[in-house]
């Protein structure tokens, strides 16, 4: 007894850290897909998840073909990565394997044979071509023997099509984890009694006598569960166990995932309580296997990896018309390199070229000192808001000195929004925040609509709805599809009022288990952490802007993965308006002065705002209220308005429907049409090609074209004495900046399995998830439409800081040591002295980098780069203005 | 003037479904706007010609000559009529708008190609259809609507399920289209009637008028052939739009009120329509709203809709049924089109929320609609006791079908091979 409930706990322990850790789709956050796995390489991890579940580790190779055709993996680099996994080669064979090895045609055929299970089949119609003398050699061939042991294909293949348990078990899952909405609901005893329920689910789909065999083995109440499970898998061994778990869980691997984080995590259950567990879910599905009498076992695939390789060798030597002598040595060599390590160093060559790249140009850089400026503006570090920042910093001429900090602004709380029954946090998904914020005001909501609404399901409503409303919805609709901004502009001015009080200070209450607002220590202390920790203590401006941001787009049921990752998926706004309200009262300021030793003039003023990352519009709170003269704010949205059209065309630039040379003010409109239109699955591209992460001095990227690529973080190393700060900062930093990457890099690596695949298709369910049809697998990751354009590229942290420090911070924090130490990010520092001397973290030590002259064009500014979809520069100089 | 609109409204899209189907199949960038501008181009032609037709034609036959020879000859019929413009005018609009709708949506989608050209044929064949009174060329429209259907439904068709639903759907489609197709006989062969408009004497409206009813049964879904509806929506959503909530499933009544003349004074007919109709508002309603998906639960709630359609006509409510048809159709073209919205419209609505967690719909009944009482069931039984034969010849015919549409990847290989030589 013992000895079963052990193992199967240890089994399924393990098996749990493969499910999709994914949270219902109103608290998507981005995450590591991997993230049980960072204690292990990088390579281990990904192709471990390969061998053992089937999910691509790297992309095809025909993707890094075409990419080294484009310049993005350069021969040299690949030589270097070649050499250093030990395989030495002269030029010509290193031709052969970086054009034509493995040529993608091949591994798509095994890979599409394996998946239909017919692997003998694989080569037929290779040689019903040859002549007599490539017949002569290819018998020659066939006849050696390959010594090396070849792992490199999934040993099975779990089908994901659902069988007959999942498609019966499906609607019950549906009903036992909906959040309300379908019309009819369970009570909540029924929900709460599973297995009582499910014995009349199951009276639903079988007939009597089929069910009363099987009625013995259906446990009554939850505490039965554990011992049926044993009768079931006692006689398993080990290996049999793990096998027939893996397979259960694999079948459905998206609910079996929902049920385990919304049975372990309270948290993220957005309504109704979740009393399934997955012990419950495994046993229904043994049980529903044996009434339908399905087997499942493994089918094993029988790969024969080794007639690849002969293929390749024959292709070699026949094509390239060498002599038959080196035979040998070149089969050696070739199962060397198998398909899967192929494709590792081609991800390693494209990673290490863009970096060079990178490193090298920041290393040439010369740097200028930023003068005194009238306005500061605070930004997330979000890749979105790099663009932006340049523009605004180009147009005012210097008038603007941007900041990049973690978007929540150091107040890490749960907010509550006017007309919102449940608060939801404010914070990092890391984070644990205490205090709960509340909002009041009036909130206007459309009881009309409800009518139309419920007639989703109900008949008499649909048939009454259906007449009387069809004539002004059919308008509404048209407006939809064609007018979308009017319509919006419409909208907004019926809907929403103005706003509205924010109850931030303390009221010595609690809550829900939640402390009711700050009291003002502790807000001095947040206000005081940001303006330290993005190196502003001195030469205050008259005016500080705090810029949160979020993004809205219409009919979109994915838009928390579009919103502020430093939030948790939500708007930052409220972030930025408590900071700009705290920090401007006399009493925090006084705290400030005394405690944390920061002076800030009585002129200066803060302010809070908001950017909508989709639609490029600005807001600013308060600035009516007072202290900003009425020249100062029209100076400023003359500036922000120019700015933001700016930045609409370059992300114009990469839309593919946009108009080429489309004139800025239109750009603006294009992407607020954009964002509200009715079917539009990419309203903006998110952080697709992010790829780099600067933490430094602004001197350090300023006039530095980086594509909309970079996560910018400020940080001053010349006030961080005992690298506190830093620590701080990177502790939250990197995995948030690392989640983001590497959940875009499995997204694009496997679209069907770690994404959630084309979002055309996607069917709402249980207000918690998206699936294909009625009846299927929960589709979590990123949908294939947001992952389009990415380039998967490990994120690349550029570090403005000393060996010393980092070191430093590296054995204080378990997971910032794991990601970097493992590869799951690459890792350069800049020498606060001199920028140019770069150190790259490499083979588990800091090497002086060693960085190639690469041409870097020079433009006169950002709207003059030539970027595009087809033609993308990853880094460029800016000449750039004059500065005080 | 009433042969030029029929020109108009049935040669259009002829041309341009033929013309994109020769354009090829694989999906480039710089042809979408093209496509997109052409289909939108005969979709607004099409509404304009209708709608003034509409107010400016008078009722009519028209009899085109297609085939002549010394002892056999085929004409074309058509009725041109108020309701029929009306129903055209109601079609186009609905293209326009789902036309709008798939060109941002399907960007860049592998099948983007056949989505378009599909849609195309859907067109024709609906044009037709409406205005047709041949029962054969009916018969076609019928098949070609079916066709394309179910080549939408494995719009994805490295999906398995996709695959099996579409096969499914199209099982039930061929199972009603025999019914159709032996009425079709009857009529030519037994009572010599070609055009649906003349009444022969001697016949039998009963018989004629339930395999009529039968052969809506697939594409309206009534129960238990209503399985299949919610399963079909494994497409991309304007499709599953603009075929499951809006054209394919009120396709049905529309052959109903056509062929009136055929089965109305029949009582027998019009008491099963009633009685099957009333048994799948029911039973829909109930799985409607015991749905936690939402295109299961629009699905299901056509179904109720659509039924309630059918009473409609077999009253003799004939005019009120068409202007069901057009209202209901927009609102679930709304509806649908907005289905990925469901959280942000919950979110609006919270307060107001009329959900019930209830002790009414205790167990059984509330799982039975769950599974759609038991539809699916029943029709594989349907299939496996009479008609094994029929479906295995439609999945043979369906998979060389399927093969049109991708390339042979061993041809592929070959040619490489050689070229590389």
């Amino acid at each position: 007894m013992e000895n079963f409930k052990e193992r199967y706990k240890a089994i399924l322990g393990e098996e749990i850290k493969m499910l999709p850790d994914q949270a219902p789709l109103e608290h998507f956050v981005h995450h590591n897909n991997l993230h049980h796995f960072e204690s292990v390489l990088f390579e281990q991890a990904v192709e471990k998840s390969y061998l053992d579940y089937g999910k691509s580790p790297y992309m095809p190779l025909s993707y890094y073909r075409d990419k080294a055709k484009s310049g993005d993996i350069h021969q040299k680099v690949f030589s270097k990565v070649l050499s250093s996994n030990g395989i030495n080669v002269d030029l010509e064979l290193e031709n052969f394997i970086f054009k034509t090895l493995y040529n993608y045609k091949d591994i798509e055929q095994v890979e599409f044979y394996i998946a239909e299970g017919m692997c003998q089949d694989l080569s037929s119609g290779f040689w019903k071509n040859m002549d007599r003398k490539q017949t002569a050699l290819w018998d020659l061939i066939e006849k050696l023997e390959i010594k090396q042991q070849l792992q490199q294909y999934p040993d099975f293949h779990v089908n994901r099509s659902p069988n007959k348990t999942s498609l019966s078990i499906i609607p019950f899952l549906g009903v036992m984890l909906d959040q309300g909405q379908a019309e009819f609901q369970l009570a909540n005893h029924q929900r709460e009694n599973v297995w009582a329920t499910f014995l009349f689910y199951l009276g639903s789909i079988f007939n009597k006598e089929l069910l009363h065999r099987h009625l013995e083995d259906i446990p009554v109440c939850r505490d039965q569960v554990e011992v049926m499970l044993e009768k079931k898998l006692k006689g398993y061994t080990d290996q049999e166990l793990l096998q027939k778990l893996r397979i259960e869980l694999n079948m459905l691997p998206g609910w079996a995932g929902m049920i385990y984080k919304m049975s372990k995590n309270k948290e993220v259950i957005p309504r109704r309580e979740v009393y399934m567990t997955l012990d419950d879910y495994l046993l229904m599905r043994l049980i529903l296997n044996e009434i339908h009498a399905i087997n499942t076992e493994v089918e094993f695939t029988q790969v024969n990896p080794a007639l690849l390789v002969k293929m390749n060798v024959f292709n070699y030597v026949s094509t390239q018309d060498k002599s038959e002598e080196r035979l040998e040595d070149l089969l050696k060599l070739f199962s060397d390199i198998s398909p899967l390590k192929l494709r590792r160093i081609f991800q390693k060559a494209f990673e290490i070229t863009y970096q060079e790249k990178i490193l090298s140009g920041i290393s040439r850089k010369k740097n200028k000192l930023i003068g005194e400026s009238k306005y500061q503006m605070f930004f997330c570090i979000d890749d979105r808001e790099a663009s932006f920042r340049r523009y605004l910093e180009e147009v005012s001429q210097g008038a603007i000195a941007t900041f990049g900090v973690a978007g929540f602004f150091g107040f890490d709380m749960m907010y509550q929004k006017v007309g919102e029954p449940r608060a939801r946090r404010l914070c990092p998904p890391a984070a644990s925040p205490q205090y709960l914020i509340k909002e009041s005001g009036n909130s206007y909501k459309f009881k009309f609509a409800r009518f139309i609404h419920y007639s989703h399901s109900s008949f008499i409503r649909s048939a009454t709805a259906g007449f009387l409303t069809t004539p002004w919805r059919t308008l509404e609709f048209k407006f939809h599809l064609y007018a979308p901004r009017m319509k919006r502009k419409f909208m907004e001015n019926m809907r929403f009022s103005k706003l509205d009080q924010i109850h931030y200070e303390s009221e010595q209450k609690e809550e829900n288990g939640f402390k009711l607002g700050y009291n003002p220590q502790e807000l001095a202390q947040r206000v005081a952490g940001i303006l330290k920790g993005a190196g502003l203590v001195k030469d205050f401006a008259p005016y500080i802007l705090m810029i949160g941001h979020g993004h809205d787009s219409f009919n979109n049921p994915h838009v928390s993965a579009y919103r502020c990752g430093a939030c948790s998926g939500a708007n930052a706004y409220p972030n930025a308006k408590v900071f700009a309200r705290t920090a401007n009262d006399p009493k925090i300021r006084e705290i400030l002065a005394k405690d944390f030793d920061l002076h800030i003039p009585a002129i200066t003023y803060f302010v809070g705002g908001y950017h909508d990352t989709c639609n490029d519009d600005v807001q600013l709170y308060d600035i009516e209220l007072e202290k900003m003269s009425e020249q100062d704010q029209k100076e400023l949205k003359a500036i922000l308005l120019q700015a933001r059209e700016l930045n609409a065309k370059e992300r114009c630039k990469k839309f593919y429907q946009a108009p080429k040379n489309i004139s800025p003010t239109n750009a603006l409109r294009f992407v607020e049409e954009r964002a509200w239109r009715i079917a539009e699955p990419r309203p903006e591209l998110n952080h697709a090609t992010n790829s780099l992460c600067i933490v430094g001095r602004r001197e350090l990227t300023k006039d530095l074209f980086l594509d909309r690529r970079a996560f910018l973080v400020s940080y001053d190393p010349e006030i961080d004495g005992d690298s506190a700060i830093l620590a701080g900062l990177l502790g939250a930093v990197i995995p948030v900046c690392a989640g983001i990457n590497l959940e875009y890099y499995f997204s694009k690596v496997d679209t069907e399995n770690y994404g959630s695949g084309s979002k055309t298709s996607h069917n709402v369910t249980g207000l918690m998830g998206v699936m294909n049809g009625i009846r299927g697998d929960l589709r979590t990751g990123l949908v294939w439409q947001m992952v389009e354009y990415h380039d998967p590229l490990r994120i690349l942290f550029v570090i403005e800081a000393y060996q010393e420090q980092i070191e430093k911070i590296i054995q204080q924090n378990e997971q910032v040591k794991n990601l970097i130490t493992n590869y799951w990010i690459s890792l350069a520092l800049v020498n606060p002295k001199d920028h140019s001397d770069i150190t790259v973290y490499k083979n588990n030590q800091f090497v002086t980098a060693d960085l190639p002259e690469s041409a870097i064009n020079t433009y006169e500014s950002s709207d003059k780069v030539p970027t595009g979809l087809d033609t993308p520069v990853d880094i460029a100089y800016l000449k750039g203005l004059k500065h005080g | 003037m009433a042969k030029l609109y029929i020109g108009i409204l049935l040669l259009a899209p002829l041309v341009f479904s033929t013309f994109q189907f020769f354009w090829g199949l694989e999906n480039q960038k710089n042809q979408e706007l093209l496509k997109a501008s052409l289909s939108k181009f005969v979709y607004t032609t099409q509404f304009i010609v209708s709608i003034y037709a509409f107010f400016s034609i008078e009722s009519q036959h028209l009899s085109v000559s297609f085939i002549h020879l010394q002892h056999y000859h085929y004409d074309f019929m058509f009725f041109l009529d108020k309701p029929y413009f009306a129903i055209a005018t109601i079609f186009s609009l609905l293209f326009m708008l789902t036309e709008k709708m798939s060109f941002n949506y399907l960007h860049a989608e592998e099948e983007h190609s056949k989505f378009y050209s599909l849609k195309m044929l859907l067109n024709f064949s609906l044009m037709a259809f409406s205005f047709s009174q041949n029962i054969d060329f009916l018969y076609f429209c019928w098949e070609v609507v079916g066709i394309t259907s179910a080549f939408l439904i494995s719009y994805f068709y490295r999906r398995n399920q996709a695959v099996e639903n579409s096969l499914f759907a199209f099982s039930i489609y061929r199972l009603c289209d025999a019914a159709f197709l032996v009425s079709a006989l009857l009529l030519y062969h037994y009572y010599k009637v070609e055009n649906i408009s003349q009444v022969a004497t001697g016949t039998n409206s009963t018989i004629l008028g339930l395999l009529l009813f039968i052969t809506i049964m697939g594409k309206s879904g009534v129960y238990p052939l209503s399985a299949w509806l919610p399963q079909a929506l494994e497409g991309p959503t304007p499709s599953s739009n603009l075929y499951y909530m809006t054209l394919s499933t009120h396709l049905g009544p529309l052959l109903m009120i056509k062929t009136y003349s055929l089965w109305g004074d029949s009582v027998i007919v019009k008491s099963t329509m009633i009685v099957a109709s009333l048994i799948t508002i029911i039973l829909s309603t109930i799985s409607a709203r015991s749905q936690t998906n939402i295109k299961g639960a629009l699905a299901y709630s056509t179904l109720s809709q659509v039924s309630l359609i059918l009473i409609e006509i077999a009253l003799g409510f004939h005019t009120f049924a068409l202007i069901h048809i057009g209202l209901h159709v927009f609102h679930r073209l709304a509806q649908m089109a907005l289905s990925p919205s469901i959280i942000d419209q919950h979110n609006l609505m919270e307060k107001l929320s009329v959900t019930r967690p209830t002790d009414i719909v205790q167990g059984s009944l509330y799982f039975w609609g769950l599974n759609g009482f038991g539809s699916e069931k029943i029709v594989l039984k349907l299939f496996k006791f009479m008609l094994m034969p029929l479906v295995l010849f439609h999945n043979l015919e369906i998979r060389i079908l399927g093969q049109v549409f991708e390339e042979d990847e061993e041809i592929t290989q070959h040619r490489l091979a050689r070229s590389a030589k």
